[in-house]
């Protein structure tokens, strides 16, 4: 994949986060924080498990890896939760506009938080945190619905949909 | 994207369809089947939507004809875990042939479409349409975990890079 197309992917995930956020916005503060079950206990914990996802591999990225994630509990509410989100996925967009084909193709090492040392290309790390977002997104999805709130779409083809209805617009 | 980098991508989905599909062998008919609220109530629906999704988009890829109702007729005979597993293989069985002779021109070719659910034409290039409904797949993999959590059954990991250890041997299957 090229520096550009990971740009546009990078971008679909920041747009697809938003959406949800704003679909949480319509949930009190115990709906947000309820533990319904799932893998992150809450709407609140999977959304906050997305950007510690995004944060984690930012520090990976630029050769630090950290041993911990930050707590959930930080984030008592939306509006927290969100001001936190928008300086990660400003620090992520500026990392991923910064891309060249060579440095896509580097293999680094990085180490997990429980499992050791790993190495892989770029690239894969790259896709890897696109495809994580969209997978925690299917949880969040799930929660308000369960919830009883209105979910909403965040498939890609909408996402290029969009773009390509902005992009002619122009 | 380049037609190798599809066929990288489709390996992977194959591989995390396989093991969300053998997590849910542990679930008794009346778990697979209830109703738990998510976007496609059930585990089964769930599964269904994964299977039926990747078919009907395969379909619009072969130029085979697609009506409003086929998804809805086709969803219908997955009654159980063994018929959304033969439906899937059949799926990823033509899909395979079909990416086998992917060509960097065919990526960039663009398909217009009626959809199938609302009054309008659609037209994505192939790339895009490709790379949609795998992570499509994974949005619904990601339900299905919680369903299965809420189950009390255990889930497993089907994340992109974990595939990746696994390929080349780094943790256990």
């Amino acid at each position: 994949m090229s520096p550009d197309e990971f740009c546009v992917l990078f971008e679909y995930d920041a747009w697809a986060n938003h959406r949800l956020l704003d679909a949480a916005a319509a949930l009190t503060p115990e709906q947000f924080t309820r533990d319904l079950g799932s893998s992150f206990p809450s709407v609140r914990d999977t959304l906050a498990h997305i950007m510690f996802g995004q944060w984690i591999w930012l520090e990976r990225w630029n050769d630090r890896s950290p041993k911990s994630f930050p707590s959930a509990a930080d984030f008592p509410d939306l509006a927290s939760l969100r001001k936190r989100c928008a300086e990660i996925e400003a620090d992520l967009l500026a990392f991923v506009r910064g891309l060249t084909p060579e440095r896509i193709a580097e293999v680094a090492e990085y180490k997990t938080l429980t499992a050791g040392t790993f190495s892989a290309p770029l690239q894969y790390t790259l896709q890897h945190l696109v495809n994580h977002g969209t997978y925690h997104r299917g949880q969040v999805t799930t929660m308000l619905r369960q919830l009883g709130a209105k979910s909403v779409s965040t498939d890609l083809s909408l996402f290029y949909r969009e773009r390509g209805a902005a992009a002619s617009a122009r | 994207m380049t037609p190798e980098q599809i066929r990288e991508l489709y390996d992977f989905n194959a591989w995390a369809n396989q093991r969300a599909f053998d997590a849910c062998a542990a679930l008794t008919p009346e778990q697979f089947t209830r109703d738990l609220g998510s976007s496609f109530p059930s585990v089964r629906d769930t599964l269904a939507h994964i299977v039926a999704g990747e078919w009907i988009w395969l379909l619009l890829w072969l130029n085979r004809p697609r009506t409003a109702g086929m998804v809805q007729t086709y969803s219908s005979k997955f009654t159980d875990l063994a018929s959304i597993r033969a439906g899937w293989d059949e799926v990823e069985r033509e899909r395979r042939d079909f990416l086998a002779g992917l060509t960097a021109a065919d990526l960039d070719r663009v398909i217009e479409y009626q959809s199938l659910r609302v009054d309008r034409r659609f037209a994505y290039p192939l790339r895009q349409m490709l790379q949609h409904i795998v992570n499509h797949s994974t949005y619904h993999r990601g339900q299905l975990t919680t369903l299965l959590r809420q189950l009390g059954a255990q889930p497993c990991a089907t994340d992109f890079l974990y595939y990746f250890d696994w390929l080349s041997g780094h943790r256990e299957g």
